[in-house]
């Protein structure tokens, strides 16, 4: 018996690590958007989806064998009219992140979009990522769940819905 | 002649048994905006013989189409959808535009084997309204939609030669 406590004890005290799905919808903004693009793909579906990607070419069986560890990729793209949209979706995004979260990219621009990406590091592994996008009339969240290799994530850019961040010319 | 002719009629309708949800989404459709749905000549035969011979990997599939569908909107459809689709269907693919009015909804249902999946997909523009269910074996489908872009990526390199 005392032995089933310890094992309950240390399985309840252990870190989960577990990647975090953050909540990238918010009420009102889909319906207040012009364009919207919201994908959902996980589990099942993100493995059959990945099959639609190429062996031969390069490019994609690198996507393919990153989106084959990953547990989910959750995008949501929003264009509004001239009256753009109520920035605290953003600040919405970010109090989700907790203490593993760190932000590793920001951008501020003002002829194009700010960007920020956050990643969930635990231990020397990154196991979530967020990217917010955010123009005066476009907003574009991107959730990745599961173990990235930031090496390969230039080349998710463009698949799966998610819009390409970098310029022509930064991938290599 | 007649005799055969009916009996091949009453085998394939009773073999052709819509699919609960498909049916239900589409009467949803119709009893909304009053309008019947628009079914393209011999599709019956044709889902019979996917039935039989899977061409490309497809195992069944159930097309509804409606022309000019009258003050069509992307939340009448998702309040449908999500209604009416079905257990196990999960919506992964939601686009919509105010501006145009086209939407495009594509919910998915793994099924218990591996490969296969089920697809719901309804898309709407100006002038049409497409409702289709798909029941397809996903890595044959995957073979065939790359090899057709090796195809394409060929001919345009011949062409830039």
């Amino acid at each position: 018996m005392k032995i089933l406590l310890r094992l309950v004890l240390v399985f309840a005290l252990t870190p989960v690590v577990y990647a975090q799905r953050v909540n990238l919808d918010f009420p009102g903004l889909a319906d207040k958007a012009r364009e919207v693009v919201d994908v959902t793909l996980d589990g099942a579906l993100l493995r059959l989806g990945s099959r639609f990607l190429s062996d031969t070419d390069a490019d994609e069986r690198a996507v393919r064998d990153m989106v084959d560890r990953l547990e989910g990729i959750y995008v949501r793209s929003y264009e509004f009219g001239s009256d753009g949209y109520d920035r605290s979706a953003i600040d919405a995004v970010r109090k989700q992140l907790g203490p593993t979260w760190k932000r590793v990219v920001s951008v501020k621009s003002k002829t194009r979009d700010d960007v920020e990406i956050y990643t969930d590091l635990r231990g020397d592994k990154i196991v979530g990522l967020v990217v917010i996008a955010a123009e005066p009339r476009e907003l574009t969240l991107v959730n990745l769940v599961g173990p990235i290799d930031l090496d390969k994530l230039a080349t998710l850019e463009g698949q799966f819905g998610i819009p390409r961040v970098s310029k022509k010319g930064d991938r290599q | 002649m007649i005799r055969r002719f009916g009996a091949l009629f009453v085998l394939v309708a009773l073999a052709l048994p819509m699919h609960a949800s498909f049916r239900d989404v589409v009467r949803a459709i119709e009893t909304r905006h009053n309008q019947r749905q628009t079914t393209p000549p011999l599709l019956g035969f044709a889902r019979f013989a996917c039935w039989i011979i899977h061409p490309k990997g497809v195992y069944d599939f159930q097309l509804a189409t409606f022309e000019n569908l009258r003050g069509a909107s992307a939340d009448d459809f998702a309040a449908i959808l999500s209604a009416k689709v079905g257990a196990g269907f999960r919506p992964v693919v939601r686009v919509r535009s105010t501006h145009s009015g086209e939407f495009t909804f594509i919910y998915a249902k793994p099924a218990a084997d591996e490969n296969r999946m089920e697809l719901f997909i309804v898309t709407h523009d100006r002038s049409d309204t497409v409702v289709i269910r798909l029941d397809a074996d996903m890595e044959i489908a995957a073979r065939e939609v790359n090899m057709a872009r090796m195809h394409d990526q060929k001919r345009l390199r011949d062409i830039g030669r």
